[in-house]
């Protein structure tokens, strides 16, 4: 059970990283690779922020405030500077990892002296109401008409413009509000495992697709609503299969292999099952 | 009113491969009517759309809508003025939202976008009567999202989002040329039916001839960048467009 | 479709179920005099399996009975998370971490089960421990800080017109930056200069060994992670350069290095394993027991390396010196 529950709690942490990802990839279509750099620049925020004495819910929340400069900083790299967004989030990824460093002076802080937002409670319990406050947050602002503006730009830039608006202003706060989800979730992992530390970053793009990716495969009625409730619900299964693979005392060099397979045995079961529905459903969707 | 002065465009400027399209062009198109414009490929319709909406920008001239200069605004700004109909039926659209959503977001152009609930339910009856209008069901899919519809519907809802805040000036760029024959006829007598009610100033560009008579009050037909006919659309006979334009065509072959 | 959703969810619900009751760690009669042991390990690595080797052969040694659960995080910070937490929830009686982010994470973990790490070198600034003699915890454990001193010494001893010192190290690692520091504090009084380069990825080797490889008389190689992957790299660019090359660890040696006056992760180990027979067998208290740091160095040396610097085997430096194989 113990497990299960740790699983979990790691799953509803990484589940923020996965909506913020859910925003940058799914519905602007943009690769932003800059993950990598912000998920621990939210832990070294926090770690200053906490040791300059502010309060761990007011430290947490600054790091999600500032961990939206990441967002601002790529983007800019892409338009100001017409650099291949894929590039301009790999540039932005480089920059944070000496921004990190340079933060606190080191590359690992121990949080061990400090509270954390943890204390006040269940650690369980606490997740799930930042990850609800966060979906609901999220699913909110989709609805308004900027985040459907936002949706629009990631389907159809043209139609954007034909409405007046200026697509990179929603890609910039797409960027913006994806990076400060990254960031918050690394502030949150931080004061979990107890320590900041530099390598944070490592795999974690793979982390947030797999949730991305795994989500996609439950159930396929789809609104924009339950697309945040997926990327929940992927990143908790994700978890807790690694777990699972952890406790069975599976040999320790095939831990990263395992965590590649369930990914790849999600993606082909998606593959699979929409192209049953595709020959089922030939007749009827396509006329006009 | 639309009026064109003295526009001027190339491309390529100062290589080998400079192309002139426009020289001291001069265009203009009178309010509430239907204009079609015709040509051969190369003869400057669609790049003369495209400064008019804004996606490409004369090197000279003026651009005046309704005694606004449009000329210097950017593409953005000017599609608050103006409607436009794409040929490629994704264009107007957002596939991954519903007809509701996207009729919402067009309802929206022109009076700012904010962190406020986008769909108005009070406006959805508006939105019904619209679809009505169209004859095609659509009003009864209004949670169906837009990747689900065919060609014909997009287009036709494209067109609806296009005129919903009755721009100032309606730009149809081969809007049917993409779908067949019997959907292409069923776009272009609802297009008619529209601009005709609301009295839309429409420029349309038409590879059709016919569609550019039957569909439109005036007839212009462009080659190499000049006006070579200007009629009104009664006082013209396919036959005759046609005779014209192959006449044309053999002072190409001769030079 | 919805067969097969319902039969992966199955399946999952299978497997937690599984887990819950937890097979793996079943107590037979004979097994009752055995202690439990977790193992975590941070990542691949020889020095950190050298000390998880020499740990398993010290109790050996001394006798002690134990029962070896062995987890290798593989790098991933989160595993060492849910690692700590499977042997929190095994009740092991015992868990050993190695290297830093495994032993925070163990102290994340538990505040009751003993946790004794190796392969760290600064278990204060870690916060492992309140302070090397009095932990003040349930941590103890060994510091892989090596005898700096003696080492740059060597340099000296060898060539006393030495100066400046190069140093490579990888800036994602906090042990290094330790022991860069270190070097600084120790060099002036020495009459030597360090010339410290960082990297971040080891595809900046090369470059980074042809940034110093002209500014400066030797290269010192601290125990990194990232320099033992390319320890060839090194000492072949050093002897290309016929600079003067110590290290920090023997293994280093062994990989062309010329020489260390320095510890054996292997022995490290072993000298943790005696800790853990006091806490196991003896009672004690893991706040009683004083981290320490390596007692034995050993000087070794590389032969062919050697000759390739034309260096005379004569010198006073060698005397107790063992050739490495």
């Amino acid at each position: 059970m113990k497990l299960l529950i740790t699983s979990l709690e790691q799953g509803l942490i990484f589940s923020i990283l996965a909506m913020g990802m859910l925003i940058t990839y799914k519905i602007l279509d943009v690769s932003d690779l800059s993950v990598e750099g912000t998920f621990p620049f939210g832990a070294f925020l926090f770690a200053r922020f906490i040791s300059i004495g502010v309060n761990p819910i007011l430290s947490t929340l600054l790091a999600f405030v500032f961990g939206t400069m990441a967002g601002l900083l790529t983007t800019t790299l892409f338009t100001k500077l017409k650099i291949r967004p894929l590039l301009a989030g790999i540039l932005t990824m480089t920059i944070l990892y000496s921004v990190n460093l340079k933060i606190n002076g080191k590359s690992n802080i121990p949080l061990f002296s400090y509270r954390s937002i943890y204390d006040s409670g269940s650690t369980l319990l606490i997740l799930l109401i930042i990850v609800l406050v966060v979906k609901i947050l999220l699913d909110l602002f989709l609805k308004t008409e900027t985040g459907y503006l936002l949706i629009a730009t990631g389907d159809n830039e043209a139609l954007v413009k034909s409405l007046g608006e200026n697509s990179t202003k929603y890609k910039l706060i797409g960027l913006m509000i994806a990076n400060g989800l990254v960031a918050l979730s690394g502030a949150l992992m931080a004061q979990y495992q107890g320590f900041v530390d530099i390598t944070m970053g490592a795999s974690i793009i793979v982390v947030a697709l797999a949730s991305i990716i795994i989500g996609d495969t439950i159930k396929k009625k789809s609104t924009w609503l339950k697309n945040t409730t997926r990327a929940i619900i992927g990143a908790i299964i994700y978890k807790i299969i690694g777990g699972i693979a952890i406790d069975l005392g599976l040999n320790p060099n095939d831990l990263r292999a395992i965590n590649a397979i369930i990914v790849i045995v999600f993606i082909a079961y998606n593959n699979a099952a929409s192209n049953l529905f595709r020959f089922k459903g030939k007749g009827g969707v396509q006329n006009a | 009113m639309l009026k064109i002065t003295k526009l001027s465009k190339s491309f390529n400027k100062e290589s080998d491969n400079e192309l002139h399209i426009f020289n001291d062009f001069n265009l203009e198109i009178e309010e509430n009517k239907c204009t079609a414009i015709i040509g051969p490929n190369g003869c400057g319709k669609s790049t003369l759309l495209n400064i008019i909406s804004g996606s490409i920008m004369a090197d000279q001239g003026e651009i005046m809508l309704d005694e606004n200069d449009i000329g210097k605004l950017s593409e953005e700004k000017r599609a608050i003025h103006i409607g436009r109909v794409h040929q490629d039926p994704s264009m107007g659209v957002s596939p991954s939202l519903t007809i509701l959503e996207n009729m919402s977001l067009a309802d929206k152009k022109g009076e700012g976008f904010a962190l406020r609930k986008l769909v108005n339910k009070k406006r959805i009856p508006k939105y019904i009567e619209l679809l009505k209008d169209l004859d095609l069901g659509l009003e009864d899919k209004l949670d169906t999202k837009v990747k689900f519809l065919s060609g014909g519907q997009r287009q036709s809802l494209s067109l609806i989002m296009a005129a919903m805040k009755f721009p100032d000036l309606l730009l149809l760029d081969e809007h049917t040329a993409a779908l067949d024959p019997k959907t292409s006829h069923v776009v272009m007598s609802k297009t008619k039916e529209l601009i005709d009610k609301y009295k839309m100033t429409t420029i349309m560009i038409s590879h059709n001839m016919k569609d550019a008579i039957d569909y439109s009050d005036r007839v212009i037909m462009l080659d190499k960048g000049e006006i070579v006919l200007d009629k009104a659309s009664k006082d013209i006979t396919e036959d005759e467009i046609m005779d014209f334009y192959r006449s044309k065509l053999d002072e190409h072959l001769l030079q | 479709m919805k067969k097969f959703s319902k039969v992966i969810l199955l399946g999952l619900v299978a497997a937690v179920l599984m887990t819950g009751c937890s097979v793996g760690k079943s107590v037979s009669a004979d097994d009752e005099n055995k202690f439990e042991i977790g193992i975590i390990q941070l990542a691949e690595h020889p020095a950190l399996d050298d000390a998880r080797r020499g740990f398993e052969d010290g109790l050996k040694e001394l006798g002690v009975d134990v029962e070896i659960s062995y987890q290798n995080a593989q790098g991933d910070l989160p595993a060492t998370k849910t690692i700590s937490d499977k042997f929190v929830k095994d009740e092991v009686d015992l868990i050993y971490a190695i290297a830093t982010n495994a032993a925070q994470s163990a102290k994340q973990a538990t505040s009751e089960i003993p946790v004794l790490f190796s392969a760290v070198t600064d278990p204060v600034s870690a916060e492992l421990v309140d302070s090397m003699e009095s932990p003040g915890g349930n941590v103890t454990g060994t510091s892989d800080l090596s005898p700096m001193d003696r080492q740059l010494q060597l340099f000296k001893d060898l060539d006393p017109n030495t100066k400046k010192i190069g140093i490579i190290f990888n800036t994602s690692e906090p042990n290094s930056q330790v022991q860069v520091e270190l070097a600084k504090k120790i060099a002036p009084g020495l009459g030597l200069e360090i010339v410290d380069v960082g990297i971040s990825n080891i595809n900046d080797i090369p470059q980074a060994l042809d940034s110093i490889v002209n500014k400066v008389d030797g290269i010192y190689t601290i125990t990194d992670n990232m320099v033992a992957s390319a320890i060839g790299l090194v000492s072949k660019k050093a002897i290309e350069n016929n600079l003067i090359t110590i290290a920090g660890e023997d293994s280093h040696v062994s990989s062309g290095i010329l020489m260390t006056d320095g510890i054996s992760y292997y022995e490290l180990g072993k000298q943790t394993a005696r800790m853990a027979k006091e806490i196991l067998v003896d009672g004690k208290s893991p706040s009683d027991i004083p981290s320490e740091k390596a007692i034995n160095t050993s000087k070794v040396f590389n032969e062919e390396t050697l000759n390739s610097l034309t260096i005379d085997i004569n010198n006073d430096v060698f005397k107790d010196a063992n050739k490495i194989d």
